[in-house]
């Protein structure tokens, strides 16, 4: 019951939106995770300078400028920081050293509010080496210094003495330390917060769970209801169908008819149905067939009720009382086939927030010990059915004292 | 032989039991295949639009425009000459049928074969144990953890059991059916014959190195498959249990002064597994759908991971091979575990 709680519940317990990346990926849980984000600069100003997009990557290629003093401004760092948490900055810079001529340097100055003030020039002289500055304890940083644009280099061609020649940058980029959110569980290859897609993917489980169970019952016990009174050739012949479906792995059953209907909740809720019928058809049936030799429905029989209403009014609701505890232990049944058909890519779509979908899509995170985003969405699975098969077997006790009786 | 007489009776007319069982799953193969929306040319050319011509063809090549009938006939005398055709489409395209699968079982029974050892030796000796200490806390415990660890998804308790002695501890494989490149019984003079299963190939080449090398990547799978197994195993042995510890050959057994150890295991526990091996066939249905998701989990390109593929490419002449193929296997093993039945326990006969 807290589980249709939780479902019902969702979008006001989930702290995150499902679908949204909101944070890194793959942040622990119970953490707030340090994030490196790295970028190159994706703008520059106009100016004397030459080929500044080869600046951009480490590939051999470098901008250069051959006039000394010429300076270029270069914004547009794309880090992606998604909190206001910054722990460290720091820009790295390389130069070409067989671009480089002698005595040519380069004097960087970082401004941190769209260009407005300028640093201290840093004089840089080490070529064909990384040189990380470290900016961390320059000022106060907060996500507003660092976003794309408020960042800005200006990078100077400078010289020692009258020495002329070229100056060749191979990379430049801006490196940010920030803390992650809080996750309960973590996020998830793509950065959406576990926890509240295991929350919105509760909704999505009892849905299917429900439509397969409620038509499997709409269909397997009026069928079993019949095909049990009425017996002879029917009978025997439903009887056959049913347990060779049966005995069919329903997985797989669910997971070709999935495929051939199309994959949506009300889909797969229906492909689900498949394996079920077969299962209330017997649990109805065998019922019946106790049901029927009783007196009262001898009684009813010879006073003359017809069969239509012998099935209905005296069976059919003795039989009914049968129905809960199957119910439940199916209802944990269909939970687990539904999400083993995500699992399998044969039941809802991404981006839905399906347990098994979510499961899989994070399996192959545990060979490299990414553990909680395939482990939580497992754990609430096993809560669910776990729950639903004890009620199961509480209903039973409760329903059917003299089966536990005998049993004991 | 009259005794004799009666279990070939009880044989024959089980197997012509079998044939309509056999015939309502094909035949619910077909309809699903045909008349459900979907259709397998449009799904050979990847959702582009294929030219008339091509679909006129495509459809006669595969007698698609024959009555559905005809169709129908067709399909049950090509399955029952053994003819499965060939892959029309997606990653198989233009191999054998029969090959794809034949080259493939050998992984899924070897999982199939590990986990029912598996579900054995955890299920049985814990459904005694319980069905023997009844309403004790070892009862109790056995019963949880049966409840418990049948309703845990397989594909999860997989990835747990991946995580830790796979990828903490690195104790054995995580992945694959074998590590390096020298499968068992490539060399074609190494062996006679050649089963496909590196377990037994690895026997029959009397490597060592090789079995070691096998049976630590089927070590987890089979852990997998059977411990789900096993709480089924345990709850039906210890059902089994309790209706025989009270049954009257028992008491007699204890009136006779027999000791109370000797009672449960010689006495009840014998007579308990008869109906075991009977509930236990039921499970190979869910024995296989349990491959196909250990198979996921585990990489193993198994009869699973085919039939999978299949699927998501739509490639009809696969997942009609794979399912008739799946089909008959069930149909013939329930029939096996049904004359195992009988010949252990003469009442079923009657």
């Amino acid at each position: 019951m807290a589980f249709v709680l939780i479902a019902f519940l969702a979008p006001l317990l989930a702290p995150w939106d499902p679908y949204a990346f909101v944070d890194e990926r793959d942040v622990p849980p119970w953490t707030n995770a340090p994030v490196l984000a790295n970028s190159t600069y994706f703008s520059f100003a106009p100016s004397g300078w030459a080929n500044m997009t080869y600046g951009q990557s480490i590939d051999g290629r470098s901008a250069s400028s051959a006039t000394v003093n010429d300076s270029v401004v270069v914004s547009g760092f794309g880090v992606r920081v998604l909190r206001d948490s910054v722990t460290a900055v720091a820009y790295a810079v390389l130069l070409d050293r067989s671009a480089t001529s002698p005595g040519q340097y380069l004097g960087v100055e970082f401004s941190s509010d769209r260009g407005l003030s300028w640093s201290q020039r840093t004089e840089i002289r080490t070529v064909n080496r990384f040189v990380r500055v470290d900016l961390t304890a320059e000022r106060v940083w907060t996500l507003a210094n660092v976003t794309p644009g408020a960042f800005q280099l200006r990078l100077t061609h400078l010289a020692d003495g009258n020495s002329t020649g070229l100056l060749s940058l191979n990379f430049a980029s801006l490196q940010v330390v920030w803390l992650s959110y809080w996750h309960v569980m973590g996020t998830d290859p793509v950065g959406r917060d576990v926890f509240s897609r295991v929350l919105f993917g509760t909704a999505t489980s009892l849905e299917i769970m429900a439509i397969g169970v409620f038509f499997a019952l709409l269909i397997g016990f009026p069928i079993g209801l019949f095909s049990g009174y009425t017996g002879g050739r029917i009978d025997k012949l439903l009887v056959l169908v049913m347990d060779s479906l049966y005995a069919f792995p329903g997985l797989l059953l669910a997971g070709l008819i999935a495929v051939l209907i199309g994959k949506g909740v009300v889909n797969i809720g229906l492909a689900v149905t498949v394996i079920y019928i077969p299962l209330y058809f017997r649990a109805t049936r065998s019922h019946v067939l106790s049901v029927r030799e009783e007196l009262y429905v001898e009684a009813a029989r010879a006073l003359g009720a017809s069969p239509r209403r012998i099935i209905w009014r005296y069976i059919a609701s003795n039989v009914l009382v049968a129905i809960p505890v199957i119910f439940s232990l199916s209802a944990a049944d269909a939970v687990l086939t539904a999400a083993g058909l995500s699992y399998l890519g044969l039941g809802v779509e991404a981006p839905t927030a399906d347990w098994g979908l979510d499961l899989s899509a994070a399996s192959s995170r545990i060979s490299v010990g990414i553990w909680w985003s395939s482990f939580f969405p497992g754990l609430i699975i096993v809560l669910l059915t776990v729950g639903l098969s004890f009620l199961g077997e509480g209903l039973n006790d409760i329903i059917n004292p003299v089966l536990r009786k005998e049993r004991a | 032989m009259a005794r004799d007489g009666s279990l070939f009776a009880y044989i024959l007319t089980r197997m012509f039991l079998a044939i309509p069982m056999l015939l309502i799953l094909l035949t619910a193969v077909f309809v699903i295949l045909r008349v459900l929306p979907g259709d397998p040319v449009l799904a050979l050319w990847g959702g582009r639009s294929p030219p008339p011509s091509a679909i006129e063809a495509a459809r006669h090549e595969l007698g698609l425009d024959q009555p559905i009938a005809v169709q129908y006939l067709t399909y049950l005398r090509k399955i029952f000459t053994g003819d499965f055709g060939v892959s029309i489409g997606g990653t198989y395209t233009g191999q054998s049928v029969w090959s794809l699968i034949s080259g493939r079982f050998p992984a899924t029974v070897e999982i199939a074969i590990g986990g029912m050892l598996v579900a054995s030796l955890v299920g049985i000796p814990l459904g005694v144990l319980a069905g023997a200490h009844r309403d004790k806390p070892v009862d109790l415990a056995v019963r949880i953890f049966g409840t418990i660890i049948w309703v845990i998804p397989i594909f999860w308790l997989g990835l747990v059991l991946q995580l830790i002695f796979g990828v903490w501890l690195r104790w054995l494989p995580a992945n694959g059916r074998w590590s390096g490149a020298d499968v068992p019984c490539t060399a074609p003079s190494s062996c006679q014959v050649r089963t496909g299963m590196y377990t037994v190939d690895s026997l029959i080449e009397r490597n060592p190195a090789h079995f070691v090398n096998a049976v630590a990547h089927l070590l987890l799978p089979s852990l997998t498959l059977g411990l789900v197994l096993s709480g089924f195993f345990a709850k039906t042995v210890r059902a089994n249990m309790l209706r025989t510890i009270s049954a009257d050959f028992t008491e007699a057994a204890r009136a006779r002064g027999v000791p109370g150890r000797a009672v449960v295991y010689k006495h009840a526990f014998k007579n308990a597994l008869v109906p075991v091996v009977t509930v236990l066939g039921l499970q190979f249905a869910i024995l296989f759908a349990g491959a196909v998701l250990t198979e996921k989990t585990f990489s193993i390109e198994g009869i699973g991971i085919l039939l999978l593929n299949a699927v998501t490419s739509k490639d009809m002449s696969v997942i009609q091979g794979v399912v008739v193929f799946y089909a008959t296997i069930i149909v013939v093993i329930s029939l096996v575990i049904d004359v195992i039945g009988a010949m252990i326990d003469p009442r079923i006969r009657l």
